[in-house]
């Protein structure tokens, strides 16, 4: 008996041991998984992806702004009391003065006239969750058709 | 059979390293090591650098505050030189970005001035490169955001050997290099780089600050 079972215990270790390098690449895919998904990209085409495509290269990637000459989106009042003017300013861009947090922009903002109603919604919806209110209502074609 | 052999033979490399003194067996080496990795970097020097081209080519443009620039303007100054437009929806703010980092390293010296060229001067006239140089907040006389005739500007990028044309397909309608050229004292090209790279920007700053002694 005695021999059998520590043939067993044997034959156990031989499997822990055996299985160990498994558990621990198991483990270190995890871990990688879980680190990779903090710093994998976006989907294609989800807000987030958009706005680093086509936003945050002036605005920055934390919406700061840059200086006196892109304004911060992270500050903006636009988000949370007039989200309608945006989809006019991300087609056809702005041009003129403008109070962002306080400071004076005077900068011409290009527009991205090929963006459709569905990634400016998706934009705004990202910025809306990241700096202003989730919940709000997000209407880009009736909003679209109010364009000067 | 050579198993042992070998095994002799590191045993017998062990006890002769043994008798050593550690300085002798192991620092010696890592010293001499580590002073390579340590002093090798620190010792380069400009003469490390290649002469990759010559700003033969004279210019005349105007810069923001409506001064003509040429390359008096450059004459026993090292300088870094872009290609740009305000309106660029794609790596010029990431240029721009980059560019304000090399202008505050180098703010204080002497020696050392920006040069960004326009190729949208249509749009890009001088009122508007004020109004965007105000908003970077700099100083004209340390980086010059030049305007003149497109094609100059074209001949004077492919001089630096720069890519720079009008491509209605591109966002902004231009195709640009987004590479910073540096050029030294004698008006030689040192060194290209990536302008929205911030590591190759970290060296170019370490080269400017090799570039800028007399």
């Amino acid at each position: 008996m005695t021999n059998v079972s520590s043939s067993s215990i044997v034959n156990l270790a031989k499997r822990v041991a055996a299985a160990l390098p498994v558990v621990v690449a198991a483990l270190v895919w995890t871990a990688g998984g879980l680190a990779a998904a903090e710093t994998v990209p976006a989907t294609a085409g989800s807000g987030s992806a958009l706005f680093a495509e086509h936003c945050s290269s002036c605005h920055g990637a934390a919406g700061e702004g840059f200086r006196s000459l892109y304004p911060p989106l992270a500050r903006s009042r636009i988000l949370a009391d007039e989200p309608e003017v945006l989809p006019c300013i991300i087609r056809y861009g702005l041009r003129g003065e403008i109070v962002v947090d306080g400071r004076v922009f005077n900068q011409v903002m290009p527009g991205n006239s090929l963006l459709s109603a569905g990634e400016i919604a998706r934009i705004i919806s990202h910025m809306q969750a990241l700096w202003g209110d989730e919940n709000r209502a997000i209407e880009v074609e009736t909003w679209l058709e109010d364009c000067k | 059979m050579s198993r042992p052999i070998l095994n002799n033979l590191r045993y017998k490399t062990m006890l002769k390293l043994s008798h050593l003194s550690p300085c002798r067996g192991v620092c010696l080496p890592l010293a001499l090591l580590f002073s390579l990795v340590l002093f090798g970097c620190d010792n380069r020097g400009v003469d490390d650098f290649p002469v990759l081209g010559e700003v033969t080519r004279d210019f005349s443009f105007v810069n923001q505050d409506n001064e003509v620039v040429t390359p008096v303007v450059f004459q026993d100054k090292v300088y870094v030189t872009d290609f740009f437009f305000t309106t660029c929806p794609s790596i010029c703010p990431i240029m721009t970005r980059q560019m304000t980092r090399v202008y505050e390293a180098v703010k204080d010296e002497p020696g050392v001035l920006l040069l960004s060229h326009t190729i949208d001067p249509e749009h890009d006239t001088v009122e508007v490169l004020k109004n965007y140089a105000d908003g970077l907040g700099i100083e004209t006389a340390k980086w010059h955001m030049v305007t003149g005739p497109q094609d100059e500007i074209f001949a004077m990028a492919k001089h630096y050997m720069l890519a720079a044309m009008k491509y209605e397909e591109a966002p902004g309608g231009y195709l640009h290099s987004g590479s910073f050229v540096l050029v030294d004292r004698e008006r030689q090209i040192r060194g290209y780089y990536d302008g929205t790279d911030s590591e190759a920007v970290d060296r170019l700053i370490e080269d400017l600050a090799l570039f800028r002694e007399p």
